[in-house]
Parts: C-alpha cells; structure tokens; sequence
C-alpha cells in the first residue's frame, strides 16, 4: 500500500499547478474587480474617463468567480473556519475521523452544486441575457455554482487522499 | 403562521450537528439547507439560485475591497508610523507605552478594520517595546488584544458592512458613524484601567508632550489617515456608495504604500494579494451559502417564532437587551465573527427592534460581542494571535487579560442601555 501511495503522490505537483494557477486567476480577477469600480466611479466625475454600463453586472460576476474559486482553494488549505475549540482535549484518531466524515459530506455536497448549479444556469443561460450586455448568456452568472462543485471535488479528492495516506504513513513521514 | 417545526429541526439542528462535527461552517450552512429543502420537497435548485444572490450584491463588495486596503496598508509599512503618532498624543503618560498601544489601535482599526491584523501587526512591533521598556509581556499582550477590538468599531469596517446587508439593506454610512464614540469609550475604558495597573506596578513615563512632534507626526501619518476620510467622508457625505469608496480607497492606499512611504514594491503587492484571497477565500463563500441558510429561515418563519419565544421568557427590555448580550456572547466564544453576523442576525435583528433597540445599535452591540468573542477561549483568534506574537501562554495571557474583560462588559453595557453612544453621530448627520 505504501508503494502505491509513493506512485500516486506523483499527482502532487498537479494539484500545485491548479492551485496556483486558481489563485494567480483570483488575483487578477481582484484587480480587475477594483480597476473597473474605481474607473466606474471617477468616470462619474471626470468626462474623459469611461463609465460603462455593464461595470456592475461584470464586477458581480466576477466577484462570484472569486467566492467559490477562493473557497476550493481554502479546502486544500484547510483555512475554512471550523469549530476546532475542542481539538486539543479529543483523540487525534477521532478528528481524523470527524474530518473525513466532513471531507465526504463536502465532496457529495460538491456532486450536488455540480449537478443542480449545472440544470440552473442552464436553465436561465437559456432565457436571459445580461441587461448591460445583451449578447452575453446569463448563462454566465450562474456557472460559478457548478464551476465550485468541480473546485470542490477535485480538492475533495486530495483531502481524502492525504487522509487514508495518514492510515500507512507516520505523522513525519506524511510531511 | 404555518409552523413546520421538523423542517426547523431539520435546518437549525443539523447545522448544529455538522459543526459539533467540526464541519467547515460555510459547508454546514449549505449541507443543512440541502436536507432541509428535500425534506420540504423544494428544487434544489434553489441552492444555485440563493448562493448567486447571496454574493451578487453591490453593496458586499465593499468587503473585499476593505480587506484588501487593509491588507495594502498594513504592509505598506503605516504601522510605524501609526504608533509613532500615538505615541507624539499619549506616551507622556504613566504607563505611556500601553496608552500609544491603545490609542494606535484605533488609529490602525480605521484602516485595517480587522482585530487579528491589528494584533499581529502592531502587536509585533508593541509588545517587544514594551517589555523593554520594563512592561510584563502578559499585561503588554493583554493590552495589545484588548485594544485591538477597537477596530472592528472603527469605520470603515468590513463587518459592519456584513451587518447591514444582513440586516436587509442598513444605511453603512450611518453604521461607520455609529461606530467612532463606542470605539472611543473603548479605548478610553481600556487606558483608564490599564493607568491604574501602570500606577500600581509603577510602569514607565514617556517623553514629555511636545505640540510640535505632534503635529510632525500628523503630517507623517495624513496620507494613511486619509484613506479613512475618503471612506467616511464620501459615504457620509453621499458622494460614492460604500463600495465606490471602498474601491477609490484601495487604489489610494496603493498609491500612498507604493509611491508615498514606499513601504511596498509592485512585487509585494502581488504578493500582499495572496493574503487578501486567503481571507476572501473563507468570508465570501460564508456570504454566498449563508444567503441559502437565511432563505430558509425566513420561509420558515425562525426570525418570529425565535422573537416570541424571547420575548415569553420576561416582558423586561431591560433582561431581554442583557440576554441578548449573553446570546452573543456565547456564540463569540464559539464561533467566529463572520458567520455570527450572518447566521445570528436574521434571528436576533427582530427580538432586538420589539424592544425598542435601533439596530444601527444592535449592530454595534454584534460587532462588539462578537470581539469579545475573538479575545475568549476556546474560539479566540485573536486570543492565539497575541499569544503567539507576544510568546506568552494562552493561560497567561487570559489571566492578565481577565480585568479588560470587565472593562470591555462594562462598554457593552454602556452601548446596550445608553442609545446615543451608537445613534448620536448618526442623527447628527441624518
């Protein structure tokens, strides 16, 4: 099993790349998200600087990319906030239990954005369009909840996995 | 009222499950809300459709452009000089160091807005003064995270904003007003109390008052001080929205740690973005499957039955405003402040308004609670920060901490029973 585990950790460096590059997309969806608010709001004042329509509908939309792209990433990190006042008084096999339970619960939660989100913004991709921009699918608007549910399960996956490699390797050698 | 009191159970007894399970928060939310829409027979859908509208609000926008600033600021090297002009106001007094401490917390709240940051921040830079200067390193941390409290209060703040879409749409201009005099008696309550320990243990005098250091160090400081003008004043002063502030503000706050102190260099600014999504990455999907959460609430009708149930246990306001506190109280003990405000408020808001409290001021009396909260075990971020940063243990610190408690009860109690600590600026600026 140990073999097996050394062969799949080959997978490592994947997982690295997509979280980079998830949050290097993040990061440039932030600027974006501040660029185009501030450029809204001085072309209130100033004449020569834009102030164009579809700026609050494309911030929004963006701003929902950023909640669940950021949020798979906090998954990896294990950032997400937790009830975690009692882990120093219960046994470590017992958390390690609680969080693959969670681990679980989350991935088919996941399965379940994927699916649902998927029918939604299908649905409505289907009916409207942005009322800035009349030839963009509101589509769109509502792909960030399926795009989460698969942001969650690819990171779901390597929870679980680091959890059962927890079962044959020492706390050391997991590191 | 139709009363589906297994859908209740279903929705608030499960959420209580999956966190006693030590589930992430924002996921408990969403999974107690898919069981309790199958077990209504609702589409599932209705998930997709909540989340989008739980994040797709202007107004929340404002949040990651604060914590951004915050983030900017924080490293662009303010700090320094934030305590440089606390210290030019206060460090002539006994126990000077604790004073600059307190007072340079409020001066950093308005930008950072955030009780951790301040810690860490100035923590790191105040508690090894201090204890050079001959403070116990326990009083030292001890004041450092006590005042740090004082910058959820102080405008602007990214949790007051939380609040007032919580709340269905609250003026944020008049909950950043409403914040200045309770951050005030703060920090005042908190610099009486620790005078008096400085006076008993005989703590050092700074330098004398000097009006022209002072004045030095206001020009040094105008530009950081600045963004929180441009915050407030804009607001306030109905020129941009919070979020057009917010947004205005962060690219201020670019150009005064990048070009003005340069504190920062473009490489640290990307870098300094790492730290804002790492926060963004916790708060906006505890927004976006709260909305979920609040949705069934609401449908449910928790908010009134919750009310009816208060309000049967005693017709006194007086009692019920107290229990109110204890409520929240607790719940900062045990969770963090983000999903208080946004689980907590939907529930509490209408019991808080039957007996007559504003809820710009209810909203005060959250954010102060909930920083009670972050400074209490077993659940205190901040409480782990300061430790941490002031390598002191947690049993030390709450140890020296236990008095500022009293203090910090003794402002709520104040914000609870006295209204226009909370509504005096705000009616002042109708």
């Amino acid at each position: 099993m140990r073999a097996f585990f050394h062969f799949a950790d080959r997978i490592k460096p994947f997982y690295d790349i997509i979280d980079k590059t998830i949050l290097v997309i993040c990061k440039v969806m932030l600027i974006l998200v501040i660029a185009i608010t501030t450029m809204a709001v001085t072309g209130r004042y100033v004449s020569f600087v834009p102030d164009p329509a579809w700026s609050e509908e494309i911030v929004l939309t963006f701003m929902a990319y950023i909640a669940v792209l950021s949020a798979a990433l906090a998954i990896r990190r294990r950032s997400h906030i937790r009830m975690t006042a009692f882990d120093r008084v219960l046994p470590k096999k017992l958390i390690w239990a609680l969080d693959l339970i969670a681990d679980v619960a989350v991935m088919i939660l996941g399965f379940i954005m994927i699916f649902v989100g998927w029918q939604y913004a299908q649905r409505l991709g289907s009916r409207g369009t942005y009322v800035s921009i009349p030839s963009l699918s509101r589509f769109w608007m509502y792909f960030p909840v399926p795009l989460a549910g698969v942001a969650m399960v690819i990171f779901e996956i390597e929870a679980l996995y680091n959890s059962a490699r927890k079962l044959f390797f020492s706390e050391e050698e997991a590191k | 009222m139709i009363v589906d009191g297994t859908a209740i159970l279903i929705l608030i007894g499960s959420f209580l499950f999956l966190v006693a399970l030590r589930f992430p928060i924002a996921y408990a939310v969403a999974l107690a809300s898919v069981l309790t829409l199958l077990y209504q027979g609702l589409p599932l859908t209705t998930v997709a459709q909540q989340m989008v509208n739980g994040i797709s609000s202007f107004s929340l926008m404002a949040v990651p452009f604060f914590i951004t600033m915050g983030y900017i600021m924080g490293k662009g090297g303010i700090s320094e000089k934030l305590i440089a002009l606390a210290n030019a106001c206060v460090g002539w007094m006994r126990g000077g160091m604790a004073m600059v401490n307190i007072v340079a917390s409020y001066f950093f709240g308005g930008i950072s807005g955030s009780a951790a940051a301040d810690t860490a921040s100035l923590g790191s830079i105040m508690i090894p003064m201090m204890v050079d200067q001959g403070y116990d390193d326990d009083f030292s941390t001890a004041v450092t995270i006590t005042s740090s409290v004082e910058g959820l209060l102080v405008p602007p703040s990214h949790n007051m904003v939380i609040y007032a879409t919580s709340a269905g749409g609250l003026s944020v201009g008049a909950l950043f007003l409403a914040g200045y005099i309770p951050a005030a008696i703060l920090a005042v309550t908190l610099m009486i109390g620790a005078y008096i320990f400085s006076v008993r243990r005989k703590y050092p005098k700074g330098d004398k008052f000097n009006l022209l250091n002072l004045l030095k160090q206001i020009a040094i400081s105008f530009w950081a001080l600045a963004a929180v003008l441009i915050v407030v004043v804009g607001v306030v002063g109905g020129i941009f929205t919070p979020t057009e502030s917010a947004a205005i503000a962060v690219v201020y706050s670019l150009i005064v740690s990048v070009f003005i102190y340069k504190g920062l260099d473009w490489k640290g600014v990307w870098k300094v973005l790492d730290q804002a999504i790492d926060t963004l990455s916790i708060v906006l999907i505890l927004i976006a499957t709260s909305s979920i959460f609040g949705f069934l609430l609401t449908r449910l009708n928790v908010p009134t039955l919750a009310a009816n149930a208060i309000l049967g246990l005693t017709e006194s306001p007086i009692l019920l405003a107290l229990l109110l506190n204890i409520i929240l109280l607790v719940l900062g003990m045990i969770m963090d402040m983000a999903p208080i405000i946004l689980i907590a408020t939907p529930i509490l808001l209408p019991i808080a308004t039957s007996i007559g409290l504003s809820p710009i001021q209810f909203g005060i009396m959250i954010i102060l609670n909930c920083g009670i909260g972050l400074l209490t075990p077993p659940v205190g971020s901040v409480l782990f920060i300061g430790s941490a940063v002031g390598k002191v243990s947690i049993e030390r610190v709450v140890k020296a901490t236990l008095p500022f408690y009293l203090l910090m009860i003794f402002t709520l109690i104040l914000v609870t029973f006295i209204p226009a600590i909370s509504l005096f600026l705000p009616s002042l600026f109708n």
